[in-house]
């Protein structure tokens, strides 16, 4: 393990700043390292461009309007800044009011779910849920309770998505949380979670030491949601399996923010680091942060990552491939060395969750549930 | 793959009194503009910038937006939109066109030839899916001065099918301007509409309908077998005339419904009824929360409604004539 945890390079403020410098703009207007008067207006199409594509543009217009530049951008960019802004608030929107639906719900079954990644942001009013973009509902049920929870989540209008026998076994006897549900009216989807990862997955973890510090949330207090520091573990490990980055950045961006709002507590990272030796999630706390510091540069925390954080060296590698693949600017023009990192990375993320065997027989599975389905 | 490129210096578009129009332009440099991805034209309320190699289409656009303003292409656009050639050995050669929207491919390719209907439902859905500062409503909207003088407007919501856009093209002919075909686009704060006058999109049998009343008006070639049957466009009047229109605020509210043999039957809507109605026909009310809802509010406090069905054009033009000549409401 090298001395060093933080290599001068990725420093924002030294010239040969890395790709930072010139690679990821988005990245680095996102976390103020750039004012948004240094790009110019055809960038910011491109730029503006790539935030959409990453779900990103709700924040992109927060931290760019909220910046004393604003009033000297383009009139027509800062319009569809706001724009992008009304649909992150229409987002939260309709996930507090599809909490307050499912509140009900639980009301009737005397359960107290734990809410998981983005449904607990905006519950619990971090800062990482300004102008965030919302899909499903996450959250988190005792296993035992499950059947007593379907039934009445069936009652309030939500419908299983995946019927097919194999479905249920696969959602049930492999993954972490049940076949995903959707609200026959109002289309929202809701994931009922019995376990924080897959069963089948290869990084094994001890769910006790992260469900030790659960809490009320602030703005739902029909639910719970994570500690601080198992909350951003989960929102780790979940990137750190993920095989395909459709929203990569915006996922890492979620942790960077998270850890910036954490560790303003006393001590935080050493808690992390203990809370993550307990629950064996080590190596993945150790590459997102990598990957973190590698992306948006290394403000914060950084400083005061312990020495044994550092990475080795095939895991320094797996860092380069991330950051490739989630290198927005890399999406945009569809680049080779970028379509290679991300076919890796589809392989890592598939080893990870699944034991080889089982692996090729529902790779087998899909491929020909596929086959059917073009035959008719 | 084209897409924008960075511009050094900052790069403030600013359209000057007489911008060059795409008319200016020898079709010889709009088609080479169209295969570098590098044609920028202002059709309110955006600045595409479009990219196209498909023979034809450079053609079909200089003929539908034949007065329209050229922008700089260096400068902040909102979209850039390309008809792009895609075809891979798997599909045995057989070649189609792709939608590329600032960069991204959101919908499945479509069949080639079908590259200037693509191109119109590109940036209908662009303002659809990025235009949040106003309403957007699913309507056509038809510009006309009411009895007191003063700039006002139509809304004619319906579902596709309901006869907008052939009502639209053949009220052309009468008093009426073009506010738009397909959206229009309601101010929260102002209560005012938007005109964004595009192409007209004509469908199936109104292409002859249309042809045959209007025989000077610019058409594109139909394009056949498209998701929306055979599809044409027609050129919208001029823009300039527009640019010089104040804002209108809607006074009609009127639901068209085109009927094969149906005689024509104006009647008058309950406004919660008609509210509803409009407010289905929205695509980002939701966005706007309390303020929207207000402005909804607002809009049928000024507006008469009523359902129209018709079957013959001319009939039903007279009727929206009349209406538009009465008292509004005060």
């Amino acid at each position: 393990m090298s001395p060093s945890i933080q290599p001068p390079k990725t420093t924002p403020e030294t010239p040969e700043g890395s790709r930072h410098a010139h690679g990821a703009t988005l990245a680095r207007l996102l976390t103020r390292q750039l004012s948004p008067l240094a790009v110019s207006a055809a960038h910011w199409a491109e730029i503006l461009a790539q935030a959409r594509a990453q779900q990103l543009a709700g924040r992109l217009a927060e931290v760019t309007l909220g910046t004393p530049e604003a009033a000297a951008l383009d009139s027509r960019l800062q319009s569809q800044l706001r724009s992008a802004g009304r649909i992150a608030n229409g987002h939260q929107h309709s996930m507090r009011w599809e909490l307050n639906r499912l509140a009900a719900v639980f009301c009737q079954t005397g359960d107290r779910p734990i809410l998981l990644k983005g449904a607990a942001y905006c519950a619990h009013r971090l800062d990482v849920a300004r102008g965030r973009h919302y899909g499903d509902v996450d959250l988190l049920v005792a296993e035992d309770r499950l059947p007593h929870i379907e039934t009445a989540l069936r009652f309030a209008g939500y419908a299983p998505q995946k019927t097919s026998a194999y479905d249920q076994h696969y959602y049930r006897t492999w993954m972490h949380e049940i076949p995903p549900m959707q609200h026959i009216k109002r289309g929202t989807s809701l994931d009922v979670h019995f376990r924080l990862i897959p069963r089948t997955s290869r990084v094994v973890i001890d769910h006790r030491p992260l469900l030790d510090e659960c809490l009320p949330a602030r703005d739902a207090p029909a639910f719970d949601v994570l500690g601080p520091a198992p909350m951003l573990l989960h929102s780790m490990v979940h990137l750190y399996t993920e095989s395909e980055f459709p929203q990569g950045l915006r996922n890492l961006f979620d942790i960077h923010l998270l850890l910036i709002e954490f560790e303003k507590e006393k001590d935080f990272i050493n808690h992390l680091s203990m809370v993550a030796r307990q629950a064996g999630l080590e190596t993945v706390l150790r590459q997102t942060l990598n990957w973190r510091q590698r992306m948006f540069g290394a403000l914060s925390a950084c400083a005061t990552l312990p020495a044994h954080l550092a990475l080795s060296r095939p895991q320094r590698w797996v860092a380069r491939l991330i950051e490739t693949g989630l290198d927005p600017e890399a999406a945009q023009r569809r680049s080779r060395r970028r379509q290679t990192a991300l076919g890796l990375l589809y392989l890592r993320g598939h080893w990870l969750r699944m034991p080889t065997r089982l692996l090729a027989g529902h790779l087998w599975h899909q491929a020909r549930s596929k086959w059917r389905v073009n035959e008719t | 793959m084209g897409f924008c490129t960075r511009s050094k210096g900052d790069a403030v578009v600013t359209r000057p009194m007489t911008a060059p129009t795409l008319a200016s332009l020898s079709l010889k440099e709009i088609k080479s503009r169209l295969r570098r991805s590098r044609l920028a034209l202002d059709i309110p309320p955006y600045r595409p910038i479009i990219g196209c190699r498909e023979p034809g289409f450079a053609e079909a656009l200089l003929a539908m937006y034949h007065d329209y303003p050229l922008t700089e292409a260096q400068g902040f656009h909102e979209v850039s939109l390309e008809m792009l050639h895609w075809g891979s050995v798997w599909r045995f050669g057989r070649r189609q066109l792709r939608l590329g929207v600032n960069g991204n491919f959101p919908f499945n390719p479509l069949p080639l030839g079908q590259a200037y209907p693509m191109f119109e439902w590109g940036l209908n859905w662009c303002i659809t899916n990025y235009l949040h500062e106003r309403i957007t409503f699913h309507s056509a909207g038809l510009g006309y001065v009411d009895a007191e003088n003063r700039p006002a407007a139509i809304m004619l919501p319906g579902v596709p099918g309901a006869g907008k856009s052939t009502l639209t093209a053949a009220a052309l002919e009468r008093r009426f301007t073009l506010l738009s075909d397909e959206l229009c686009l309601l101010s929260p704060e102002l209560g005012t509409l938007l005109p964004i006058p595009r192409p007209i999109s004509l469908k199936d049998a109104s292409i002859e309908l249309i042809g045959a009343r209007q025989p000077d008006a610019r058409m594109t070639s139909p394009v056949r077998d498209t998701t929306k049957g055979t599809v044409a466009h027609l050129q919208p009047p001029p823009p300039t005339a527009i640019d010089n229109l104040v804002e209108p605020v809607a006074r009609l509210l009127v639901f068209p419904r085109y009927q094969r043999g149906a005689r024509l039957a104006c009647q008058p809507l309950p406004t919660g009824q008609a509210m509803l109605r409009l407010a289905d026909q929205s695509f980002n009310l939701h966005l706007h929360g309390e303020t929207g809802f207000i402005a909804l509010v607002r809009l049928m406090e000024g507006v008469r409604t009523f359902e129209l069905e018709y079957s013959d054009l001319d009939s039903a033009l007279d009727c929206l004539e009349r209406l538009a000549a009465e008292a509004p409401l005060q």
